[in-house]
């Protein structure tokens, strides 16, 4: 390394460079194009909004997931948070099952209640020391059986159709959850890059035993990241019930893979300590794009989640870091 | 003096142990399904607890939720037999058709009397076993074949349609879609655009109908496999304003499918009677340990048999709302044959 | 001139263990101070005390001339003192200039954000002063690790810079056991200049350096001071006689204890050649002969020991053991026909650290002590125990976790594996690497006992000195060829007859 020590922007690398170092954003230009190809109706407006919308709830569990797996960690409990909020939004706004009638202010609650499950999940872990995928694995199951327990089973169906706009309405021609998981992935990203905090995160996925040694509250870092991921769940629950006009436990069923696929696609490492933000969007997107594209082109059903899963395996296979897993197990 | 007391502690205890005879000793009643999540089953349990209740046994009614394992459900099983050494009979809806051979030989050796629901495989006999009731299951192929008939018809037997299958794999999915397919083939003018599986998800179903919805833009009408799918492609409907312009049909009978067809968003699905189910399936191998009913006298299309179900749409919604959603209609447990329609294999 | 730093008669001990007795010491500025000692010997428990790591049981320490208290490693940092590990503690996933500050960015925080832009400029100023060319917005993982080392050096000065110290303190605790002998080159060059403003303390087992780069020089033995020396003074034969207590020469290396090899010949090279590593390469190694593989990086003697143990295969060239054409595709093949390995990364590559010591010594043979299904763990502690003797592995019992054992110890139980799975040919890559100069010594013996039995080696030594000492022949390799042979068994060649053939 013969060059000078002097401060380069990051403004000064060309745009095309950028893109050029993330395969995934390619691969996401790569599979647009195929797809606009084989089926004319791919690119066409009302297409667009449609994936939009349809990848708006995965783009926010995907934020959180993104933000965990960068700190070396693992979030199982994404269903169960999810389910338990769209519970909670369906019973606190107007609904058949009860005289409830808190209308916007469920989304705050929502958020409120998924806080506090992302803190029991950052707390025992770190206070305990059991590793994530256990305790997020037991967080998810018994906020699943809180959902089941409250409704016994049965969706409560809600009647405010005001709440419903937070899924049905639209600015301009961009669907709401859009806009909102745009926002979101904004104040995200932000943390991510320009906070201490957030490059803490990174810096535990990277060695955590240096992190510490140097003095830096790991338990804390870990709780704060578990939290914010449970605001965000407590988002999606609340859009959940707004999109579906239900609270329904089940409804979340599939996030967990689709989250963490979502973010390996876009280039983050399972093994932590790789990776940022926007890639986290990228794969959501890469993922939302393939389902909707293999519809459209009539790829039989059967064959669909098959593809997924080699393209999945395939990606792991190159954005593992085989240093941190000497031996495959 | 110690001579007295002895005679009338012993006359006690006859007193007490007749009594204990006469009355008839509680049976623990036990019900195997999937998991209380879903309202089908949600349902089913009340079915069975008020069955318990009938008899004044709550204490002994256990519900069982395996949660999509069939490990657990098996492990479940014995643990209950252990527990009450025995003294139990069982109502149980297999988590896969292959797992009900292994159930059955469980129970068996344990001379435990139970029913079983919805699937298993053809080659299992249940009159090679002793202690195996009945199985009992519904018409899937009928479910599909009546359902995709009443949605082909609400939009005047032509046009193009998109189907939703459940789990791929799963023999009610299964056969339901052959029933589906049997009526397409009456439909000359029904042309199939496309289908997809929803592994009977609302949320998965919304997503795909979504998506259909783009690819094949003049749908009319949609056919699902069972009703939280159809509530999901509802959604999605709404979400486009296609709501009520796009008619649906699923299978079930769920609550928020009966407000849809109601509505007029949807037209068809089949209620099998969860709550039936429920205290049906424990009140006949009850009724077989008690000696009421006699195994051996059977005949074989009483133990493995098709019970009725109910089409419901929109000409007989207002009925079917008045008499099971606002009422519950009068159940006789005692009725074991009630809603007996035909053999298996007739 | 004042000292920096003076710590006085400083003693602790752990339980069971008088780790320092009245150590005393002193740097002055504008020194680097080297601190050799055997392992046990008491030099990182005095660093870690002065590190904040541990607290002294009795003794002082001042700093700059008035006396301190270091209780945790953030007094030590207040202070001015850092400490750099031997495992490097920077994160090779974040910029350098996030590794820089790691832990401090509070000074860069502007309303709750990072002012990355002010982060870069600190940075560059920063590494110019240590001398390293590079961007600070470069990721670690692409540093080699010199780069990587002066990193940590750079981040620690800045840390005094922010205590407001003017000469900091550096201790740097085995650095060169990760480099390359030109990064060791350019390493010793840049704390020449730095200790202008820095004064360090250089922790190593490699004397020749100590030697090399030290102002003064201290030694511990058995946790009390076993002398200064200045440069003028120093030499390895001082400070190894210092170390141990005894005057060593020849006999270090246990050369009166060398034979003469069998006349059988166990393997033979003949015109081995693999592309871009070595070329033409042919030999014979005798029963019982020890044969050093000399030479600087690339010039191909690691490689071609990776070939002989099947790691990499031959482009073309036979190989003939005991006679007999064999090809060798794999490390399993190797083993089959008799051929050892020991690699100098023991701790990944040699043990598993987690398997306790009579796991790990009968691994290689393990079939051999199977009967029906099960293994027979009574052979297994029987046959561990014999070796422990043998080799005097010093361990309460086979079944201490190897993780627990010192360097020296664990370097013996790799021994002690291939001496039981009676190799034919073991080849040793840096063998004492890491272990103190007693437990080296027993290394030798050791070596020298599988010669009188007949074992063949290949050893690629840690310095000249070992490489001669230990061996009966010596090839020298330089850009893959064979450049020189020499024969040790008569007499024993001086390094300088051997760097005409090295360079």
């Amino acid at each position: 390394m013969e060059t000078k020590a002097a401060v380069l922007s990051d403004s000064e690398k060309t745009w095309l460079s950028k893109i050029g170092a993330n395969p995934s954003l390619i691969a996401l230009i790569v599979l647009v194009v195929f797809f606009s190809f084989l089926n004319p109706r791919f690119f066409t407006l009302s297409n667009l909004f449609n994936i939009l919308d349809l990848a708006s709830l995965l783009v926010i569990t995907s934020l959180s997931l993104a933000f965990i797996l960068m700190m070396g960690s693992i979030d199982l409990s994404v269903e169960g948070v999810v389910g338990l909020c769209s519970v909670v939004a369906s019973l606190l706004v107007k609904n058949f099952s009860n005289s409830n009638d808190f209308g916007f202010l469920a989304l705050v609650i929502c958020g409120l209640v998924g806080a506090g499950f992302g803190f029991l999940n950052g707390f025992i872990l770190s206070r305990f020391k059991i590793p994530s995928f256990m305790v997020t694995l037991g967080i998810g199951y018994i906020t699943t059986g809180l959902g089941v327990l409250i409704t016994r089973g049965n969706p409560v169906v809600i009647t405010d159709w005001n709440f419903r706009l937070l899924s049905l309405g639209k600015i301009g021609f961009l669907p709401f959850p859009f806009i909102l998981a745009l926002g979101l992935f904004f104040i995200i990203w932000f943390i991510s890059e320009k906070t201490a905090f957030g490059r803490y995160v990174l810096a535990l996925g990277g060695d955590e035993t240096i992190v510490q040694d140097l003095g830096i509250p790991t338990s804390k870092i870990k709780t704060e990241a578990f939290l914010i991921g449970g605001i965000l769940y407590g988002i999606v629950g609340a859009l959940l019930t707004a999109r579906l006009g239900s609270g329904d436990i089940t409804a979340p069923l599939g996030f967990t893979f689709d989250s963490i696929g979502a973010c390996v696609l876009g280039g983050i490492a399972i093994t932590g300590g790789v990776g940022n933000v926007p890639r986290a969007i990228i794969g959501a997107f890469i993922l939302t794009v393939l389902r909707n594209g293999m519809v459209l082109m009539g790829v039989s059903p059967y064959v669909q989640q098959g593809i997924i899963g080699v393209i999945l395996i395939a990606t792991v296979a190159l954005t593992i870091d085989r240093k941190k897993i000497k031996i495959m197990k | 003096m110690k001579k007295l007391l002895g005679l009338v502690i012993v006359l006690g205890m006859i007193i007490v142990g007749f009594s204990a005879f006469a009355q008839e000793e509680p049976v623990y009643l036990g019900t195997a399904i999937r998991s209380l999540s879903n309202p089908y089953h949600a349902v089913w349990a009340e079915g069975a607890t008020a069955f318990a209740k009938s008899l004044g046994w709550e204490e002994y009614n256990v519900i069982q939720t395996c949660e999509g394992s069939s490990e657990k459900q098996l492990n479940d099983i014995k643990a209950l037999v252990a527990r009450s050494q025995g003294n139990v009979v069982f109502s149980i809806d297999p988590n896969q058709s292959t797992d009900t051979q292994a159930i059955a030989n469980e129970l068996e050796k344990s001379g435990v009397y139970f029913v079983t629901w919805w699937n298993k495989p053809d080659e299992v006999k249940v009159t090679d076993y002793k202690y195996w009731v009945c199985h009992i299951t519904f018409d899937n192929r009928a479910s599909g074949y009546n359902t995709a008939k009443v949605l082909f018809d609400s939009i005047g037997g032509s046009g193009k349609v998109f189907a939703l299958q459940g789990l791929l794999g799963n023999s009610s999915s299964i056969e339901r879609w052959e029933g589906f397919q049997k009526a397409l083939a009456e439909y000359p003018e029904i042309e199939l655009v496309g289908w997809q599986a929803a592994d009977w998800e609302k949320t998965k179903a919304y997503n795909q109908v979504s998506n259909a919805l783009v690819a094949n833009p003049d749908i009319k009408a949609i056919w699902c496999a069972n009703d939280s799918m159809a509530i999901g492609a509802l959604e999605a409907l709404r979400a486009r304003e296609l709501i009520g312009k796009v008619p649906v049909s699923g299978v079930d009978a769920i609550p928020e499918m009966i407000t849809a067809i109601k509505n007029g968003e949807a037209v068809a699905t089949v209620a099998s009677d969860a709550f039936w189910q429920g205290g049906m399936g424990l009140s006949i191998p009850l009724a077989v340990k008690q000696g009421k009913i006699k195994i051996e006298e059977l005949p074989e299309n009483k133990r493995e048999w098709i019970a009725e179900t109910i089409l419901i749409t929109q000409e007989n919604i207002d009925w079917y709302i008045e008499n099971y959603v606002e009422g519950t209609p009068e159940y006789d447990w005692n009725n074991y044959w009630g809603k007996w329609v035909r053999g298996i294999r007739e | 001139m004042e000292p920096v730093l003076k710590m006085e008669n400083i003693s602790k001990t752990f339980p069971g263990v008088r780790a320092l007795e009245k150590v005393s010491i002193e740097v002055f500025p504008n020194e680097i101070v080297g601190l050799v000692g055997e392992n046990g010997a008491g030099k990182s428990t005095l660093m870690k005390i002065l590190a904040g790591v541990y607290r002294a049981d009795k003794g002082e320490i001042f700093l700059r001339g008035q006396k301190v208290e270091i209780k945790h490693p953030n007094d030590a940092r207040a202070l001015g003192v850092g400490m750099v590990f031997q495992e490097q503690a920077v994160l090779p996933n974040m910029r350098v200039y996030e590794n820089l500050f790691l832990g401090r960015e509070k000074f860069f925080v502007h309303r709750g954000t990072l002012d990355q832009k002010l982060m870069m400029q600190e940075a560059a100023k920063i590494l110019e002063e240590v001398g390293l060319e590079l961007f600070p917005q470069v990721y670690v993982h692409e540093l080699n690790f010199m780069e990587r080392q002066m990193v940590e050096i750079a981040r620690n000065i800045w840390l005094a810079r922010q205590a407001q110290v003017t000469y900091p303190i550096i201790i740097l605790d085995e650095p060169t056991t990760v480099l390359e002998e030109e990064e060791i080159e350019r390493l010793f060059n840049k704390l020449k200049e730095l200790k202008k403003k820095v004064s360090f303390v250089y922790i190593s087992h490699r004397l020749k350096e100590v030697v090399e780069l030290c102002d003064r020089v201290y030694v511990l033995k058995d946790g009390q001071n076993a002398g200064c020396f200045s440069h003028e003074e120093v030499s390895e034969e001082l400070l190894r006689s210092r170390m141990v207590g005894r005057e060593l020469h020849e006999e270090y290396y246990l050369a009166s204890r060398q034979r003469k090899p069998a006349e059988k010949v166990v393997l033979e090279l003949r015109n081995c050649t693999k592309k871009g590593a070595f070329y033409d390469i042919s030999f014979r190694l005798h029963q019982g002969e020890i044969l050093s593989l000399c030479g600087t990086v690339g010039s191909g003697k690691e490689e071609l020991c990776r070939a002989l143990y099947g790691e990499t295969k031959l482009d073309s060239g036979e190989i003939w053991i005991d006679g007999k054409r064999v090809n060798i595709n794999s490390p399993t093949q190797a083993f089959a026909l008799g051929i050892g390995y020991i690699s100098e990364d023991r701790r990944n590559e040699g043990l598993i650290l987690h398997l306790p010591v009579f796991e790990n010594i009968t691994l290689p043979i393990i079939h051999r002590l199977v009967r029906g299904f099960l293994v027979r763990r009574e052979e297994q502690f029987r046959l561990s125990q014999e070796m422990m003797n043998k080799l005097q592995i010093k361990a309460p019992s086979p079944s201490v976790l190897c993780l627990n054992l010192s360097g020296g110890n664990q370097q013996k139980v790799v021994i002690a594996k291939w001496l039981l799975s009676q190799v034919k040919v073991l080849i040793m890559s840096h063998p004492t690497r890491g272990v103190d100069v007693g437990a080296k010594h027993e290394i030798y013996a050791l070596i020298r006992e599988m010669a009188e039995n007949g074992m063949a080696m290949i050893i690629m030594g840690d310095s000249f000195e070992e490489d001669i000492g230990l061996a009966n022949r010596i090839i020298v390799m330089k850009d893959g060829k064979i450049s020189g042979m020499l024969d040790a068994t008569e007499s024993k060649p001086a390094p300088s007859d051997l760097i005409q053939y090295v360079v």
